[in-house]
């Protein structure tokens, strides 16, 4: 494989994302949240109330100031406020706890590992090199077999030996387009993660920034989600790709890489939190938080079609192998050897002379 | 039967089957090792998508499309695996077929070639081969080296 393999992308979850030190900043700024709401929501009633009494007063000097809520009934509405109206705050919250993306690390590991061992490269004969000792040994098993002739050894060679070596490589690239789809995946979650945190801040902020009394244009808050995920085929990913997999559309390599190269979403995918009463920032928090689920739903359905479409690519050549009984492309059957009785090898195998 | 086989030649077929290629099967088991094991295991996929419209119960798409993908790359590598130790099987039979016992010291000619195990060696006689040199030997049983069919890991 070449140089040009944009194999390695930075999948490290930034610590403030990861683990438990997201988890509990979750739960802490969906609290802060929380009681934020309830504060700003009562100072909005209780303003209201007054605006509409003095109004009242100023249509009426002539009258007694009337109270027609009763204290009884302000304080059940404080307490509906306090106990009910925000509690679906931290639970919604709470959803994008999991997944932890590290949880793709284990699998990200193991296709990793896969891939190294069958790495290397073709020399202009078809022979493989690379840094697998044990893989080398197939090597030494043409030396061995050279010593002998006759058509079972050259079946052994031609159809079994020399083919086998040309599939070696493509255990590695597909161990890496699948590896690469897991670390695409795993940075979708990551940066599903910093959106929640983010939502979270904007949505404190708006707020805040109403009992601020400063709600100019230039205050507004937003926000928008960046799972947007961008899509490819596998071909211009991988240049010097086997073509099996070449249709396939996949999460595309090289629009993720680095946790730094978050996209910069445009301004009319972002939803604005700001507005006039708490209230309504709780529903536009609400909007928000609609948005992230559906972006990280659609997100893991082209993550699941790009798995799929590997796995057809690869069933209809492993299918192809076995039932021509052809070398294909990840598979080579046995040599006939392997099957011969012992007056045909008598017959067709000898050392040479 | 070909009369000519020596003991070179034998030991040739012999360090194809049992020593090289069973460490190239290993490669592709550990790789199915890898692929089976809990580590390539699906427990990661968070559960969204309903199991049918409207249900409560959540499945995961992305969850099940690595399933299917990793069954067919788990059943390439299993089936690689297989196809090299058949073939060294099928060259061990050849080897088995050609070897035969010269009369003369009751021994077969390969063992004449490689020498005995223990080291108890005719004078003059010469060795063929060196027990004692682990990469020249079969994989060690219990060694990362010696071919293992993967299991089928609990999920």
């Amino acid at each position: 494989m070449g140089n040009e393999t944009p194999r390695l992308f930075d999948i490290t979850t930034p610590p403030d994302l990861a683990g438990a030190a997201y988890e509990n900043r979750v739960r802490e700024q969906a609290r802060v949240l929380k009681s934020e709401l309830i504060r700003q929501t009562l100072e909005d009633s209780a303003s209201w109330a007054r605006s509409v009494e003095d109004k009242w007063a100023n249509d009426h000097p002539d009258l007694a100031p009337i109270f027609p809520v009763t204290d009884q009934e302000i304080a059940e509405y404080r307490e509906r406020v306090q106990n009910s109206d925000y509690e679906w705050i931290i639970p919604a919250f709470e959803q994008f706890i999991t997944p932890d993306p590290d949880q793709f690390t284990p699998i990200i590991a193991a296709l990793g590992k896969i891939e190294a061992s069958f790495d290397g490269t073709l020399d202009g004969e078809g022979n493989w090199t690379g840094p697998n000792t044990n893989l080398l040994r197939i090597h030494d098993v043409r030396t061995d077999m050279d010593e002998w002739a006759g058509a079972f050894k050259n079946s052994f060679i031609d159809r079994f030996l020399t083919p086998f070596q040309g599939t070696l490589l493509k255990h590695a690239e597909l161990a890496l387009i699948a590896g690469d789809q897991m670390r695409l995946t795993k940075v979708c979650y990551i940066r599903q993660r910093k959106s929640v945190l983010e939502l979270l801040d904007q949505a404190i902020n708006a707020t805040r920034a109403l009992s601020n009394g400063a709600c100019s244009p230039g205050d507004v808050l937003k926000w928008a989600t960046i799972m947007m995920v961008a899509t490819g085929t596998v071909v211009g990913a991988y240049a010097t790709g086997v073509g099996i997999v070449a249709g396939a559309v996949c999460l595309e390599v090289a629009g993720t890489i680095g946790q730094g190269l978050l996209p910069q979403p445009e301004e009319k995918q972002k939803l604005p939190l700001t507005a006039p009463t708490a209230s309504e920032v709780a529903m536009n928090v609400s909007q928000a938080i609609s948005r992230l689920a559906n972006d990280l739903h659609n997100m893991e359905q082209v993550a699941a079609n790009a798995l799929r479409e590997l796995h057809w690519a690869v069933e209809k050549e492993r299918i192809r192998a076995a039932t021509s009984n052809l070398p294909g492309t990840f598979t080579v059957p046995a040599p006939p050897l392997a099957n011969a009785t012992p007056a045909q090898t008598d017959q067709s195998f000898f050392p040479d002379e | 039967m070909a009369e000519n086989v020596t003991g070179g030649d034998l030991y040739r077929l012999w360090r194809v089957s049992e020593v090289n290629l069973p460490r190239v099967a290993d490669v592709f088991y550990d790789a199915g090792h890898l692929l089976g094991g809990a580590t390539g295991g699906s427990t990661a996929f968070p559960a969204h998508d309903s199991a049918y419209p409207g249900a409560s119960v959540k499945v995961s798409a992305l969850g099940s499309a690595w399933e299917e993908l990793r069954s067919s790359m788990l059943s390439i590598v299993t089936h690689m695996g297989d196809v090299v130790m058949e073939t060294a099987r099928g060259v061990r039979v050849a080897r088995e077929m050609f070897d035969r016992v010269d009369t003369e010291n009751g021994k077969s000619i390969l063992e004449s070639y490689m020498g005995p195990a223990d080291g108890t060696l005719a004078p003059g006689a010469k060795r063929g081969h060196d027990y004692s040199e682990p990469a020249s030997n079969p994989p060690t049983p219990g060694t990362s080296e010696q071919p293992v069919r993967p299991y089928q890991a609990p999920r």
